[in-house]
């Protein structure tokens, strides 16, 4: 799938940031008042998730172009403040497409918003850095080698399962827009794996 | 008595149009459509393809988005970021592609012979001015590469491969023939360009390169050697 225009990139990004912006001022508001009656906690919504930091590792799945990529997911974040965290992502897909081979090596890192909700906890976040392709093919008589370098942005989400009180199982979907020779590419990425989490504050 | 000269010309460049036959096809990922010829193809950029024996890793340049359309019909699609681009349901027998950045024709690749539920695989190299054929496979319907390779009739026809062919001068001049290329049960003749190639005969003593290139004339013996640059392919299943 590919976006011809920066104009639906700016929608999302705005989307994005509407989407943040409640989370974001509740997560710097100050506390609310405790309730009046003696040993009842004051509500305020869905809980913060656990403020330690935790790692994700699994498969992923990206549609890149007209073709179909597999391949691995790293990613950790830590608290910031509130239910804001810090993320950063680490993946690689791999393929092969009209005879050739293909692999893309993706470093991502910014801001997640996640909430917990009993034993689920979903999360939205918004990650930019940059994206590398390569193409190779070898025939008879020459050698194919063809690696660029373009900016990439992501915007998803996922949801965090917890199977116990480290760990938990993870499904994650996002779009990559991706910047190359003027245009805008919008691939979808999906991911599945498991994430531990380190022991908090 | 009739002496028969076999000429052993080194070719700087052969142009061929030559019946390329999937020998050994790739793998693709996907099963063709039913109905119609499929096309999968890769775009690389101009440092990306190297014939010596060490790798040319090249760093892709930034520009425009490449625009593939099939002439005369309504087909267009865009090149991808990482240089994929798909077109299907595409007429059976002949078609060109054409090649061009933001509204300038850069070249094109015409393809014949394409049959109904075939899939074709085409890397090509496109540079600010030209577009060549790097590489180009084929299957049918069942996934699987469409010959053995004892019925291929010429192994070859990729642009800047190598290749070697032996057979009869058909006609043409010693610099610009036809040859009748042995084997070659499509009865196609190949295209020769020797301009700038080396002549030596074989079992002709005192003979000079002069000597030998003037024996270049049809009924002539010759085996050529050089580099494909191929303009046009046809997709051909070879006869069972």
């Amino acid at each position: 799938m590919r976006v011809g225009t920066a104009i639906q990139v700016q929608r999302a990004w705005v989307a994005v940031l509407f989407l943040l912006a409640p989370s974001l001022a509740s997560a710097t508001a100050p506390p609310l008042a405790a309730a009046k009656r003696p040993g009842k906690p004051a509500s305020s919504g869905p809980a913060a998730p656990a403020s330690g930091p935790d790692i994700f590792g699994g498969y992923s799945y990206t549609h890149a172009g007209d073709a179909s990529l597999n391949g691995w997911e790293l990613s950790g974040s830590f608290s910031f403040r509130g239910r804001l965290r810090l993320a950063a992502d680490l993946s690689g897909h791999y393929g092969s497409f009209a005879g050739a081979n293909l692999g893309q090596l993706s470093l991502l890192a910014g801001p997640r918003m996640a909430w917990r909700f009993s034993k689920v906890s979903p999360f939205a976040q918004i990650l930019v850095g940059a994206v590398r392709g390569s193409t190779s093919l070898d025939i008879p008589g020459a050698t194919v080698r063809e690696s660029h370098t373009h900016l990439g942005t992501t915007l998803g989400g996922g949801i965090d399962y917890r199977l116990s009180r480290r760990w938990a199982a993870r499904a994650q979907a996002e779009l990559l827009f991706l910047r190359a020779d003027g245009a805008w590419d919008t691939d979808p990425r999906l991911a599945l794996g498991a994430v531990y989490r380190f022991a908090g504050k | 008595m009739l002496q028969r000269y076999i000429s052993y010309m080194r070719l700087a460049l052969l142009a061929a149009l030559v019946p390329l036959v999937g020998c050994g096809g790739s793998s693709s990922p996907t099963s063709p459509s039913g109905g119609g010829v499929v096309l999968n193809g890769m775009v690389v950029g101009s440092d990306a393809v190297s014939t010596s024996s060490a790798d040319v890793t090249a760093q892709s340049t930034s520009g425009r988005r490449i625009t593939v359309t099939v002439e005369n019909t309504s087909l267009s699609t865009t090149v991808s970021a990482n240089g994929t681009f798909v077109f299907e349901g595409l007429p059976t027998g002949s078609f060109t592609l054409v090649f061009s950045s933001n509204g300038v024709v850069i070249g094109n690749i015409r393809i014949t012979g394409a049959r109904d539920k075939v899939k074709i695989n085409i890397v090509v190299q496109v540079t600010p001015t030209t577009v060549s054929l790097v590489n180009l496979d084929m299957e049918d319907d069942s996934g699987e590469a469409p010959d053995d390779p004892k019925t291929c009739l010429i192994s070859g026809g990729r642009s800047l491969q190598k290749i070697e062919l032996e057979g009869d001068v058909a006609s043409g001049t010693p610099t610009v023939f036809k040859m009748d290329v042995n084997g070659n049960r499509a009865g196609k003749l190949v295209d020769v360009s020797a301009s700038g190639a080396s002549f030596v005969c074989n079992g002709e003593k005192g003979g000079t390169p002069a000597t030998c290139q003037a024996s270049v004339k049809a009924g002539a013996k010759v085996h050529v050697k050089g580099t494909v640059v191929a303009t046009e392919v046809k997709v051909q299943k070879a006869a069972d």
